[in-house]
């Protein structure tokens, strides 16, 4: 299993349009450890979810160009024929979607669907596809899971329905799994269930799992390690416990500051002004400048993804600056 | 919850549970349908069973009895040749009928694999295949069937066939913006992520989501379809004689308007009634079938 890392380098995906080209996803590298959780945070519009469906090779490439690299152990993600990528996605690389409501096909049983991917790739006969179905149900916690085998989607709970997207997701037990969002459409404490689930998926079958959210309680709670992307471009990379005790960017800073707190209660939430530049609109220098409080004047040059330490890099003027801490109050998650 | 009691006492089958639970609602809403229903399905059994309740040879000709008006033998008179009319509407009801369906399943069997292609190929496939079917669409039906016959012979077979191309487009056009916007619902990309080859994709998890127009759509072609019949006969295209159609009934009958006027009723109420019942079903079903008029 050694050697299973996901390695994505330098990843551009580009959006074509009649208007012009859009970056969704410039320069991007990081890493996801064989059996680590990789929580890829950031807003709306950061380039999270671009960057996950590019791994799956779900982008259309009549409107998209995607450049750079992305390698799962020996494989090649990016440069696939249709048919070697058809093989892949379930067997080594499985995904998960914001919303079990809309991700299950509605006119067919829970069953069929988490007995397509097994009967797509292991040619087994429809008896033991359903045994072995009903077994993934069970691992990912589905109560009765035979009994839920024969139902519709609709029958189900929004958690028993992300179970089942998830038991459809892990039946042939991918090496790595992209999770998009796959709690936001959740209530609370079922998120709490799902993510345990995969840090459980994680732990136990030494899957790969890389979580993409906006939600750094998620983070973390399950993640080791965090990739801060904003406007396209990857800001910050560091171990979870270091990264949210002493956030290097103030991009990921400021996303700690603007979550609701329980505690908070009466306080002005401390939401980030302005918004995610367009692709088309991008500022020079850093992206981050027009909403950043700590702006100075070297950070209207180029800016560069530094490594601060082995497992940590930022792309930030003031972090490799001794002089400066960066340091919120109130932001360790925990 | 409920769900371990419902996993006792639900049936096995919640499809079929659905269906019922349907047909009893239309018990009460839906009663213009539901009687269209029952007609469609005695004019079929009476198609199927023609040589058993019909009271004479539809063939048999006795001019000495030509174009007599209703009597206890002939109930509904008889023709120009002296043939029993009534039995020539039962054995006419199996030539309008099949070429109704003929032309139908023509126009679906071409139509829904290329409109589904149009649709979730996108580019230039779907740009190549709506030029074509544009121009198909711009064929008068009956204009393309006369043209056919005329290469091939008339022939109910081949006009019907001929009916059925010049339908299918339509029929494309439908299922390719149904299958357009199915192509965005998140459960067609989840498939992709389980490896499920393209056509697979399209067929298992686009095509059964996009089919329900489809099916409005078949019971109102199967009337335009009787209708086409009914011309093509008419002008002697359709079946060849002695056959009895529907649509050659009313041709013939046309003929002796001025001596037996009653002629034209059977075989052209038979028309109005079994066109009027195809449509009255597929309005049914477009309320129970579209999303957009659904109520919950």
């Amino acid at each position: 299993m050694a050697g299973d890392d996901l390695v994505v380098d330098h990843l551009s995906v580009v959006f074509r349009s009649r208007t012009g080209t859009h970056a969704a996803v410039r320069d991007a590298s990081f890493r996801v450890g064989a059996g680590r959780m990789v929580g890829l945070v950031g807003e709306s519009g950061s380039g999270k979810t671009a960057t996950g469906l590019a791994l799956l090779g779900l982008h259309d490439p009549a409107t998209t160009t995607i450049g750079g690299g992305a390698r799962f152990g020996d494989t090649d993600l990016l440069h696939l024929s249709p048919a070697a990528a058809d093989r892949l996605r379930g067997s080594l690389v499985g995904m998960i979607f914001q919303d079990p409501m809309t991700a299950l096909n509605p006119l067919l049983t829970i069953g069929t669907q988490v007995t397509e991917t097994i009967r797509v790739h292991e040619g087994l006969d429809r008896r033991s596809a359903r045994d072995k179905a009903i077994d993934v149900l069970a691992r990912v916690g589905m109560p009765d899971p035979a009994g839920r085998y024969r139902r519709y989607p609709h029958e189900l709970s929004g958690g028993l329905r992300q179970r089942a997207m998830i038991a459809a997701a892990i039946a042939c037990r991918p090496r790595l799994l992209v999770a998009d969002e796959p709690t936001t459409a959740l209530d609370l404490t079922i998120q709490a269930q799902i993510l345990r689930l995969l840090r459980t998926l994680c732990d136990d079958e030494g899957m790969s799992v890389l979580l993409i959210t906006h939600d750094l309680g998620a983070v973390g709670a399950v993640c080791d390690d965090v990739v801060t992307m904003y406007a396209g471009e990857v800001v910050e990379i560091g171990p979870t416990a270091r990264v949210l005790d002493r956030p290097s960017h103030p991009y990921t800073s400021r996303l700690m500051a603007a979550r609701p707190r329980v505690d908070g209660w009466g306080e002005q939430l401390d939401v980030i002004p302005g918004r995610v530049p367009s692709p088309s609109a991008s500022p020079e220098g850093c992206l981050f400048r027009p909403r950043c409080r700590e702006a100075r004047e070297e950070c209207a040059g180029p800016q560069e993804l530094v490594a601060l330490g082995p497992d940590r890099s930022v792309r930030c003027v003031r972090a490799s600056d001794p002089r400066d801490s960066v340091v919120v109050a109130g932001a360790g998650v925990r | 919850m409920t769900t371990t009691v419902d996993t006792v006492t639900a049936p096995a089958t919640p499809r079929a549970e659905g269906l019922r639970r349907a047909l009893g609602r239309w018990r009460h809403e839906e009663k213009a349908a539901l009687v269209a229903v029952g007609v469609l399905v005695v004019l079929v059994l009476v198609a199927v069973f023609a040589p058993l309740i019909a009271p004479h040879d539809p063939n048999a000709q006795s001019i000495a009895d030509r174009l007599a008006t209703p009597s206890a033998t002939h109930p509904l008179g008889t023709d120009d040749l002296g043939r029993d009319v009534l039995s020539r509407l039962l054995y006419g009801a199996r030539a309008s009928l099949v070429a109704s369906v003929l032309a139908m399943a023509v126009a679906v069997l071409v139509g829904l694999p290329l409109g589904l292609a149009a649709g979730f190929a996108g580019g230039i496939v779907d740009i190549v295949l709506r030029r074509v079917l544009d121009t198909v669409l711009a064929f008068p039906a009956i204009v393309l069937a006369i043209g056919v016959t005329g290469v091939v012979g008339p022939g109910l077979v081949t006009s019907m066939c001929a009916i059925g191309i010049v339908f299918a487009p339509s029929v494309a056009r439908l299922i390719r913006g149904q299958t357009l916007s199915t192509r965005e619902r998140l459960y067609v990309p989840a498939a992709v992520t389980y490896g499920s080859h393209p056509l697979r994709v399209a067929v298992r998890h686009v095509l059964p989501n996009a089919v329900a127009p489809v099916v409005i759509q078949m019971s109102l072609l199967m009337s335009t379809a009787l209708l086409a019949e009914a011309s093509l006969s008419f002008l002697g295209l359709g079946v060849q004689p002695p056959t009895a159609s529907w649509g050659s009934m009313l041709g013939q009958a046309y003929g002796y308007m001025s001596q037996a006027p009653t002629q034209v009723f059977a075989p052209g109420l038979a028309i109005v009634l079994t066109a009027y019942c195809f449509i009255a079903v597929g309005d049914a079903l477009r309320r129970e079938l579209d999303p957009r008029q659904q109520t919950f």
